[in-house]
């Protein structure tokens, strides 16, 4: 019995790859073996009912190289791998279009490939190329080896008819076939526009790409892949942006044994080329805000400046790209990173999935930027050169929409600053707190702005961020580092207190003047059951400092049972709640104050007396006076 | 069936004089008219057709699979052409072996249509949800997709698949293959935005917080009737991702979430995220106890609480916003004074609906007493 053919000798045999010699042996061979007929026969369906979509593609000179070049390699290795190819753009998706492999009626008259090529442009130009898509696509052609060229060549010839064909025919009800084949031939259409949107509360970025794809009429299936990226394959959306009425998009397939593809069944009532939308998101882009602010001598205004820093570790150059930034807390269930690592897009059956509200991810852990900034020459060359770029700010459901001006290009690794706003004479007030429950004996140094007209901002939300305050010193406008701290998510009219940390020139001691206790009372076995503690407090303020300050102190009794008692003193004080009272004051530049008061805690039974509620009553009516 | 499978299901039609050997002659039925339903999300049946050849008298016919996952307890034959004349007469289970043997009685010799049911593991679907609403958060565009996950070892080249809803349709899937497809398409389905401050889940305090932001949480709410272009069938449970149209042609990702199955009539509520712009500020300003008994002892046995509490709420943005603030009360109680109306979801629930506009600050006074609390 003869040996079979191979499947390989096969797929080289319909690729005329093989010598005359043993294309006429396995001619020979497949008359007589219905076998090896029926897998050649599978093998051609294979291949040619893969349907291919072709797209007018600019090619850069390294790609042609690079074709070339894989071109001299054995055949074997033929295939355009794009696991290792990053710069291309194993891209956060690289798309790749099929092309219809013709297995039938390749010719090898040099004459007629010649008259091939030429009817490729001309139709090309009938269908509205320019002249420098159909250059590079010729050079691409032409640098290949010939056997490359003879499968290119004769997959072009082979689908104008077919295309022609098919837009005369009823659509068929089923889709053709599409093999879950590792060996692709395959053209990149490239990039029209990309716009990346991202979020600083989770590690996620939407990736919005738009490229014009050629279909034809009749059932088209397009590939997508993205080894080497960090794309979420559960969120990828393909939507035509033209006709919508006559393309629908029946189904995303993720293959079986091929990872890091998705291919997308289009069926379409149109023939020609249609802009296509592909989103998804992908992780590993991020940015955050910081803010540097820039006091006055005397410390009573501020000059802050809010920048952004945008960072690219997702695996993949974006070049050109419309960015935008959305301030807010977004609420996701997995991490993107994670979905993108699955071995299997939506895991298999009985895995379990995110469904816990409580475990949401946002806030989680961003990938750290460990790329170069771009300061140095690039980023002066901006900023003194060109005007820096406006971010154009927007409110959006409970999110702000940050568009930076025009485009940028963040390559993987790298990181960029802009600037996002700068305010001048921001009027601050220096503002010293004292709570003991909170801070222990020291005070604490807060800066208050207000994030509104009046203070020159209030035109958006502050995201949160790093802030460092920075004082002048003396005329020739030396800094002085003053503190650094977070700053949360500041709405628009609200007040921002900065916490600058302990201050050392703001002393405030509380010290107990006086203890007595009063008002027992007894059971009749005269048992105490009852008492009221009375207590009076100096509280000594000190202000080494060169310019007047405020100070806010918060008193805790740890009980709900509490008269508190001042008399004629320049302090005001609230009730702050059922346990704490808070005192307010002002006091000049290296100055001193002192004030008193006094509090009649009730204990056991004389918690019960109608005086203590009625004061309670009292003190609550007076702060609801106060609001 | 294709010829590169993974796993086999083998039909045998054993002679009668063949018996406990296991030395098995083998036809193989083609499969036909298989059914995949997926109606039921613990399970999915499988139906398949397949012609049996019979002899007169007593067959032995095999069903035996392999790297495939069958509930054996499962497997259910069905005669089609000669019911009365077919009769199953037991199942019996072979030792060691995935497999079963039934004993089938024939008055004739037939080429019997039989349907086989079986439940097979590792195959099932999931749906998800991506809606996308417009600038003014009034409405949504929502679609569902249907995911199909064949991991049961079993490649199925053309099958029925039919859900709980819809007719059934043609679709092919392999084995380690995942299709996803669109299956519900309802544009401009109704909306309602919803801000939540539940005062038992979220500080009271944002000050206490150092430096943290106390976030809203928002969902959108979408009721499956008629009405909103829904209620036809239940919704199934699944990942819902929102996006926003923003105006430039283009749209951001508001958030996601899980749903329930939602029945006719009942609503989805989808959290998307949390909202910084409305800050609510909520102390308790007086906490204590009146109408205090005492026993011989003068312990403290039963009391009263006089509770006051306050909720500042601060809506900073541009646009309203109606606030549904939960408050929570232990205990027997009775309200003295509440400066807004609540409605009381349950013994110790109360629910405000309170109506900001932009930039609006309104605040929330309860004067309440806790009653007969045992010490």
């Amino acid at each position: 019995m003869k040996r079979h053919i191979t499947e390989k000798e096969l797929i080289k045999y319909q690729f005329k790859l093989v010598s005359d010699i043993r294309a006429e042996q396995i001619s020979e061979h497949l008359k007589s073996c219905s076998d090896c007929r029926e897998l050649a026969k599978q093998l051609k369906q294979k291949f040619s009912t893969l349907d291919l979509l072709r797209e007018e593609t600019i090619v850069p000179d390294k790609l042609i190289k690079e074709t070339v070049k894989q071109a001299k390699k054995p055949v074997q290795q033929r295939f355009i791998s794009f696991r290792k190819s990053t710069g291309l753009g194993a891209i956060a998706a690289v798309l790749l279009l099929g092309i219809a492999l013709l297995m039938s009626s390749l010719v090898g008259d040099k004459k007629q490939e010649r008259e091939i090529a030429k009817n490729l442009i001309v139709s090309d130009s009938e269908t509205g190329l320019d002249e420098g898509t159909q250059t590079t696509r010729n050079l691409l052609l032409d640098s290949r080896e010939p056997a490359e060229r003879k499968i290119a060549d004769s997959r072009l010839r082979a689908k104008r008819p077919a295309s022609e064909r098919i837009t005369k025919e009823v659509i068929p009800d089923k889709p053709p076939f599409a093999p879950a084949s590792a060996i692709e031939l395959v053209t990149l259409p490239r990039r029209e526009n990309v716009q990346i949107t991202i979020y600083n509360s989770a590690d996620l970025t939407l990736v919005r790409e738009r490229r014009n794809l050629t279909l034809k009429k009749g059932w088209n299936w397009l590939q997508f892949m993205w080894a080497n990226t960090l794309i979420d394959p559960t969120s990828l959306v393909l939507e035509p942006l033209e006709q919508t009425d006559k393309i629908d998009i029946q189904q995303l397939v993720f293959p079986a044994r091929l990872k890091e593809i998705g291919r997308w069944l289009i069926r379409s009532e149109t023939s020609g080329k249609v802009p296509f939308e592909i989103t998804y998101f992908t992780s590993g882009l991020s940015w955050r805000a910081f803010y540097m602010g820039t006091l006055t001598e005397d410390e009573k205004r501020m000059c802050l400046e809010g920048y952004v820093r945008v960072s690219n570790n997702s695996g993949e150059d974006y070049e050109n790209a419309q960015t935008r930034l959305i301030v807010g807390k977004v609420h996701i269930l997995d991490r993107i990173a994670e979905l993108a690592r699955r071995q299997y897009p939506y895991n298999r059956p009985g895995w379990l999935l995110s469904d816990e509200r409580s475990e949401s991810v946002a806030g989680g852990k961003f990938l750290k930027d460990k790329g170069l900034e771009l300061n140095g020459k690039l980023f002066d060359m901006e900023l003194g050169m060109l005007e820096p770029k406006e971010i154009k700010k927007e409110g959006l459901s409970e999110y702000f929409l940050y568009t930076i001006e025009g485009r940028e290009t963040i390559p993987q690794s790298w990181s960029k600053r802009l600037i996002s706003f700068t305010a001048d004479d921001i009027e601050v007030n220096s503002l010293y707190k004292y709570d003991e429950e909170r801070w222990g004996s020291q005070a604490i140094r807060f800066m208050a702005f207000a994030n509104d007209k009046k203070h020159n901002l209030g035109e958006t939300p502050i995201p949160n961020g790093d802030v460092k305050i920075y004082g002048q010193t003396g005329e020739q406008g030396y800094l002085s580092y003053v503190g650094g701290t977070n700053v949360k998510y500041i709405p628009v009219d609200e007040e921002i207190e900065l916490n600058l940390g302990a201050a050392r020139e703001v002393i405030v001691e509380p010290v107990l003047m006086n203890l007595e206790k009063e008002n027992f009372t007894f059971d009749s076995n005269n048992n105490i059951t009852g008492w009221d503690e009375v207590r009076t407090w100096k509280i000594d303020v000190t202000n080494t400092r060169q310019l007047p300050v405020d100070i806010e102190i918060t008193r805790g009794f740890e009980t709900s049972y509490w008269t508190l008692e001042m008399k004629g003193q320049d302090v005001s004080y609230e009730k702050h709640d059922a346990t704490h009272s808070r005192f307010k004051t002002k006091l000049g530049p290296r100055s001193k104050r002192s004030f008193e008061y006094t509090i009649r805690i009730y204990h056991g039974k004389r918690e019960e007396t109608g005086t203590n509620i009625k004061l309670q009553k009292n003190i609550f009516r007076e702060i609801k006076n106060e609001r | 069936m294709r010829g590169k499978k993974l796993a086999t299901i083998v039909f045998l039609l054993i002679s009668t004089s063949i018996t406990q050997a296991r030395i098995k002659l083998v036809a193989l039925p083609e499969r036909s008219a298989t059914v995949i339903r997926l109606d039921n999300p613990q399970a999915t049946l499988i139906e398949e057709e397949r012609v049996l050849t019979l002899q007169k008298g007593l067959n032995k016919v095999d069903f035996s699979w392999k790297g495939v996952s069958i509930d054996a307890d499962s497997i259910r034959l069905k005669v089609l052409n000669h019911p009365d004349n077919v009769t199953l007469l037991n199942v019996s289970y072979p030792p060691a072996e995935a497999a079963l043997v039934w004993e089938i009685s024939s008055d004739s010799d037939y080429a019997e249509t039989v349907r086989i049911s079986y439940l097979l593991m590792n195959i099932d679907r999931l749906i998800t949800y991506k809606a996308i609403a417009d600038k003014a958060e009034t409405e949504v565009d929502l679609k569902s997709y249907l995911v199909l996950r064949n991991f049961s070892g079993e490649d199925f080249e053309q099958a029925k698949v039919l859900l709980d809803y819809g007719k059934a349709f043609e679709q092919g899937i392999d084995h380690a293959e995942t299709k996803q497809m669109l299956f519900l398409k309802a544009p401009k389905v109704p909306i309602t935005k919803v801000w939540t401050f539940d005062a038992e889940k979220l500080p009271w305090d944002p000050e206490k917080l150092e430096n943290r932001n106390v976030g809203i949480p928002v969902s959108y709410r979408i009721k499956n009737e008629t009405q909103s272009g829904l209620g036809k069938f239940a919704l199934w449970g699944g990942k819902a991702r929102l996006f926003q149209d923003d105006g430039q042609k283009s749209t951001i990702f508001l958030g996601e979430d899980v749903t329930k199955l939602v029945p006719v009539g009942e609503k989805m509520e989808l959290y998307i995220g949390d909202s910084r712009d409305i800050v609510v500020t909520q102390r308790k300003m007086k906490d204590t106890r009146i109408n205090v008994r005492r026993n011989n002892s003068g312990r403290v046995i039963l009391y009263d609480t006089d509770e006051i509490i306050t909720a500042k709420i601060k809506n900073f943005k541009d646009s309203k916003a109606v606030l549904t603030m939960i408050q929570h009360i232990p205990g027997q109680w009775d309200m003295e004074e509440c400066n807004m109306k609540f409605e009381r979801k349950d013994a110790h629930t109360l629910k405000f609906e309170i109506k900001l506009g932009a930039h609006d600050k309104k605040e929330l006074e309860m004067h309440y007493h806790r009653r007969n609390i045992r010490n």
